[in-house]
């Protein structure tokens, strides 16, 4: 345990938090603070997430036939609040525009109409005519929801989970993309933050003691050379520690985005960009996606320590991990972290995905603890 | 007791030792050659860094290597160079190598200011080690070496770097010490070895040339050293007739210590033969080679 | 000069570096395959500039126009034959056949109907050219700018001016009629992008990393190698630091000679642009998205491509100079190469916090870490923060400047400093 700590100490000294502070702060400006501030911002995204919440309010978890009935009620009810809005307006009622109806057939061609339409929109920005089109557009697909599901099968396997989805009724979830993609979003930038910052603390911790001779005692003590296997331990647990408290930071960020309400709402909802193999509810794609991230990390943990346990020089490591670490964080925001489970990939794809990095990191290092045992110590 | 049975090492073809005998048994012994003779790697074998080709080193009858921490806890190294850590104090490096050797808490604490008196570093113990001169850091390796309280105590030059003084107050301390501990050290500096080693080992052409007692090392040499005043006009042919072992300036003469296998001039006064004669006549050929 | 052949030599066998080199070849490799997928398409307006030459005039237009219609008629010969079909144009003919066009023509045919529908694509690009560039409004263009990035007050006022500077070289650009020139068509290939935007930015990225590793490498060598006690002490003493920065710069450009000769190369042999070398890059068809690229100077594609590779190696020794400064001042190779990273990075970010209303704001847009985000609108109208004529020239030599004084100040405290 007392060794633990110490390798734990030197892992995380002043100097190494300090960079990791700003390395972190520096990436979430870049990366991840777009998609917290911009989330209750950007329209038409956060007009279909507030409809959203009030569908839960009214609807719960589902929204049946006779829900439905009430949705497209609400529907006219804005129609009528446009109308009224329209109404409201001299300058409408001069233009000949008379109610909702008008307004989207107005002749946009025409500049003044064209004046009217971007004030109203873009100038006044009035919520009901950001949310009317997306109203009547999940009304279509609703009505059309098998038709729309089974479109997005491309072959057989797929079809079944489609028509598995269907059968359960899973595709009414009240669930919606705007927050999906989001979270989506963020989760990429979120990972890459931890996996960048996970190769920075880690890829010095055997380096720094092999460089400087400073395993002639190490392994001469009475730990002798099992001090390579407490480092790989704190290696992992300090990866740990690390991702826990980003995932603490970012979560308590991303609940201003205020997205719990959807929580345990099922992710294959026709109103969302995924179909999944499984019948996820957001929370679970959350702890999936959460579990996987740490995956990743203590496999470029794994990664890093070997390449530190081989390098002469920290340009050599440096120059190394680059190449590495620019592979995995692509392949990872783009395969293993984004739209994890879709149908768009094989059904094990994930998995097995997940299975071989394991399994190629653990190897690696595992061989390398069994020819560091038997290593010639020369310099 | 520490047995070296038949070990030889080579690193790739080029063999550095072959079938190596020794014994220890608690003493302090020196281990003297020049350089590139092998001396490290015997005592990276030793320490464990170094894995033996062939052969086996046994203590109390047990493979070394099959002991492992078992014999590491019996073990204090101190290497020929080695790193630490700059932003330590040498309290905080101390601890840190105390964790490693598996000293319970409270008794490193004990242990630990107890060394850095003994050491002489009490009053700078909590200052970081980067401001340290180099006979300091040494005296923290010589610390983190005694820290275990060893059985067996293994000193790669362990002098270098310390003052007169200092050097002084090792040699009493390691004398203490060798008494209920096996004590190996390699040095060049002859005089270390002269008043503390029990016994010295000279290795030559990847084979130990001698393990024994000084006397008995000397004894080799017996009748064979001689002292004459020469003029310094005869000091290049004398040289070629006989192998000098030092010179000094005395008036308008030189003094000069050489060694014939007979006594061929009165004027030649026999002296006891002392280890840096027998050191300097037994490598004759690689300071040749070297210089 | 001996020296600097061995300390040279010491960045020529790290094997790091030149592997790095290689694999970033290789990427460069497989990128630019990737999009090659239609060079072969490419190889049509080379053979249209061939026989019309790419300036566009009412007789160029004409004798396309004939070319066009005549080759029209031989592919209605066929289809007649095949379909018994006839077309007026080649929308007309494609309308006509969403699948399947192997089924009825052989391979021959299938060249014509390609290099007719590219004919007539181009040829309705050049119809649009007037239309487009009478709405052209690069007010509007500015106001769009300051809205995009809710500029207000002087901050607002500077882009305005900018752009009202820009407007009198657009006016002497449609005067000069560089936009009436044949290039590939941008919408379709999106070529300056894949060039200038995609292959350049990541070349300048390769150029950095290794641009950092070699300085660090050689500059940290001696303290990593705890030479430094033997080599500072020599005859040539500290001045080794001098012969380490000379050499890092000399390693840089050969790096990047390299990365650039062999990407390049690879890059012109793959997409021919031969025909086309002169054709001003303002051109309205080398236009990837709805504005088209607009220089502030005169510039041929051939122009704008070595002015490019000129900034390009000016950036380089910009960032030598950075990462020698850095180097020299923090030991730990590791440390210093993130201190790198964040000081990029700040410079990133911190600009943000300039308030929208004041010039302050444009600070952030005047340094190289800035410049090598956009390398495909240097020399050129740029959005609200790079839209200077002078923008390149100015961060040039404001940070050569500073970096020069900081390395001097640096190798001044090397000398004098406890080693």
């Amino acid at each position: 345990m007392r060794i633990l700590a110490h390798e734990l100490k030197k892992i995380f000294n002043i100097k190494t938090i300090i960079l990791l502070i700003l390395i972190n702060i520096i990436m979430y400006f870049l990366f991840t603070e777009y998609d917290i501030n911009s989330f209750t911002i950007n329209r038409p995204s956060y007009d279909i997430y507030k409809m959203f919440v009030e569908m839960e309010e009214a609807y719960g978890e589902f929204m049946d036939e006779e829900e439905f009935q009430d949705f497209i009620i609400k529907y006219e009810e804005a129609i009528k609040e446009a109308d009224a809005y329209i109404q409201s307006r001299e300058d409408f009622k001069r233009a000949g525009v008379n109610n909702y109806e008008d307004f989207i057939n107005m002749d946009r061609e025409n500049e003044d109409l064209n004046q009217l339409y971007y004030d109203v929109v873009f100038d006044k920005g009035i919520d009901v005519f950001w949310q009317l089109p997306w109203r009547k557009e999940y009304i279509k697909y609703y009505e059309n929801r098998e038709e729309l599901m089974l479109a997005q099968a491309a072959n057989e396997k797929q079809e079944l989970r489609v028509k598995e989805i269907l059968d359960k009724g899973l595709e009414t979830s009240v669930f919606n993309h705007a927050v999906f993609f989001n979270y989506n979003s963020l989760m990429k930038s979120v990972s890459t933050s931890i996996l960048v910052s996970v190769m920075f603390i880690i890829t010095p911790i055997y380096l720094r003691d092999n460089k400087d001779k400073i395993n002639y005692l190490q392994y001469t003590s009475k730990i002798g050379r099992r001090i390579f296997k407490k480092k790989l331990l704190a290696g992992l647990l300090a990866t740990f520690i690390l991702v826990t408290i980003q995932f603490i930071c970012f979560f308590s960020i991303y609940s201003t985005n205020n997205t719990s309400m959807f929580f345990n709402k099922n992710i294959n909802s026709i109103y969302n960009t995924i179909i999944s193999w499984y019948d996820l509810t957001f929370i679970h794609y959350i702890t999936i996606s959460v579990i996987g991230t740490y995956i990743l990390a203590l496999a470029i943990t794994l990664i890093s320590m070997l390449v530190s346990s081989l390098g002469q020089s920290y340009i050599a490591v440096i120059g190394i991990q680059l190449p590495i670490g620019f592979f995995i964080i692509i392949t990872a925001s783009r395969y293993l972290i984004n739209y994890m489970t879709s149908i768009s990939y094989p059904k094990y794809f994930l998995e097995l995905a997940y299975v071989v990095l394991i399994l190629i990191s653990l190897i690696l290092m595992i061989t390398r603890w069994k020819k560091e045992k038997q290593a010639d110590i020369l310099y | 007791m520490l047995i070296v049975t038949n070990v030889s090492k080579s690193y790739g073809k080029l063999s550095v030792l072959e079938n190596i005998d020794i014994e220890f048994s608690n003493g302090v012994y020196g281990l003297l050659a020049p350089n590139g003779a092998g001396k490290t790697t015997l005592i990276k074998m030793l320490t464990t860094l170094l894995f033996p080709n062939e052969g086996e080193i046994l203590y109390n009858g047990t493979n070394i290597f099959h002991m492992g921490d078992g014999y590491r806890d019996i073990l204090g190294y101190l290497p020929q160079e080695f790193g630490y850590y700059k932003n330590y104090s040498a309290r905080q490096f101390l601890n840190y190598l105390a964790a490693l050797k598996g000293l319970e808490r409270n008794l490193a604490k004990v242990r630990i200011n107890e060394l850095l008196e003994l050491v002489g570093l009490a009053n700078v113990a909590d200052k970081k080690m980067k401001k340290y001169s180099g006979g300091m850091v040494q005296r923290v390796g010589i610390a983190q070496a005694m820290l275990n309280d060893p059985k067996i105590l293994i000193l790669d030059e362990p002098t270098a770097g310390l003052d007169p003084k200092e050097r002084v107050r090792f040699r009493n301390l390691l004398a203490e010490l060798s008494r209920d501990k096996i004590v190996i050290l390699s040095t060049h500096i002859v005089s270390d070895i002269e008043s503390i080693a029990n016994e010295i080992i000279m290795i030559k052409d990847k084979k130990v040339l001698y393990k024994d007692s000084i006397n008995s090392i000397c004894k080799t040499l017996e009748g064979m050293v001689y002292e004459t005043s020469i003029d310094y006009a005869q000091a290049n042919r004398f040289r070629n007739h006989y192998f000098s072992l030092s010179e000094k300036q005395e008036g308008d003469k030189m003094k000069i210590r050489f060694i014939s296998e007979n006594k061929l001039d009165d004027s030649w006064e026999s002296v006891s033969p002392n280890i840096e004669d027998v050191f300097l006549y037994v490598y004759k050929d690689e300071v040749i080679k070297e210089g | 000069m001996d020296i600097r052949i061995k300390e040279f030599k010491k960045i020529v066998t790290s094997p790091i570096i030149i592997g790095l080199l290689v694999l970033f070849i290789v990427y460069n490799s497989i990128f630019i395959f990737q999009n090659s997928y239609f060079r072969e398409e490419l190889r049509v307006l080379t053979r249209l500039v061939d026989r019309f030459g790419y300036e566009i005039d009412d007789e160029m237009l004409e004798k396309y126009r004939l070319y066009y219609e005549e080759q029209l008629v031989s592919l209605n010969k066929i289809t007649k034959e095949k379909t018994s079909k006839n077309y007026n144009s080649m929308a007309e003919f494609f309308a006509d056949y969403k699948y399947g066009l192997e089924d009825i023509y052989d391979r021959e045919e299938l060249g014509l109907i390609m290099e007719l529908g590219i004919m007539e694509a181009y040829y309705n690009t050049i119809e649009e050219i007037d239309e487009v560039y009478s709405s052209l409004d690069i007010m509007e263009r500015a106001e769009s700018e300051i809205n995009k990035f809710q500029l207000i007050d002087k901050a607002a006022e500077t882009v305005r001016n900018q752009y009202k500077a820009f407007s009198e070289r657009f006016q002497q650009l449609v005067n000069n009629k560089e936009h009436k020139n044949l290039f590939f068509l941008g919408k379709v290939y999106r070529l300056h992008s894949i060039l200038f935007k995609s292959l350049f930015k990541i070349i300048i990225f390769e150029i950095i990393i290794l641009v950092v590793l070699i300085t660090a490498y050689i500059v940290n060598y001696e303290f990593d190698n705890k030479t430094e006690a033997i080599t500072y002490t020599t005859k040539r003493g500290r001045d080794l630091i001098l012969d380490k920065l000379y050499v890092s710069i000399f390693s840089s450009l050969v790096v990047t000679t390299i990365i650039l000769l062999v990407t390049l190369a690879l890059y012109f042999i793959i997409f021919d642009y031969s025909g086309l070398w002169k054709v001003p890059i303002s051109s309205y068809f080398n236009t990837d998205h709805n504005f088209p690229y607009l220089s502030w100077w005169k510039m041929s594609f051939v122009q704008f491509l070595f002015f490019t590779i000129g900034l390009v190696y000016s950036i380089t020794l910009l960032f030598n100079g950075i990462i020698f400064i850095i180097a020299r001042a923090i030991k730990n190779t590791y440390f210093a190469f993130f201190v790198f990273a964040i000081i990029f990075g700040l410079f990133l970010i911190l600009p943000r916090l300039a308030p929208n209303s004041s010039n302050t704001i444009f600070i952030g847009a005047f340094t190289p870490y800035f410049l090598i985000l956009n390398p495909h609108v240097w020399f050129m109208e740029g959005g609200a923060f790079a839209t200077f004529k002078y923008h390149e020239i100015v961060t040039l030599v404001i940070w050569a400047l500073m970096i020069w004084v900081l390395s001097i100040l640096s190798i001044k405290r090397f000398k004098r400093q406890d080693i």
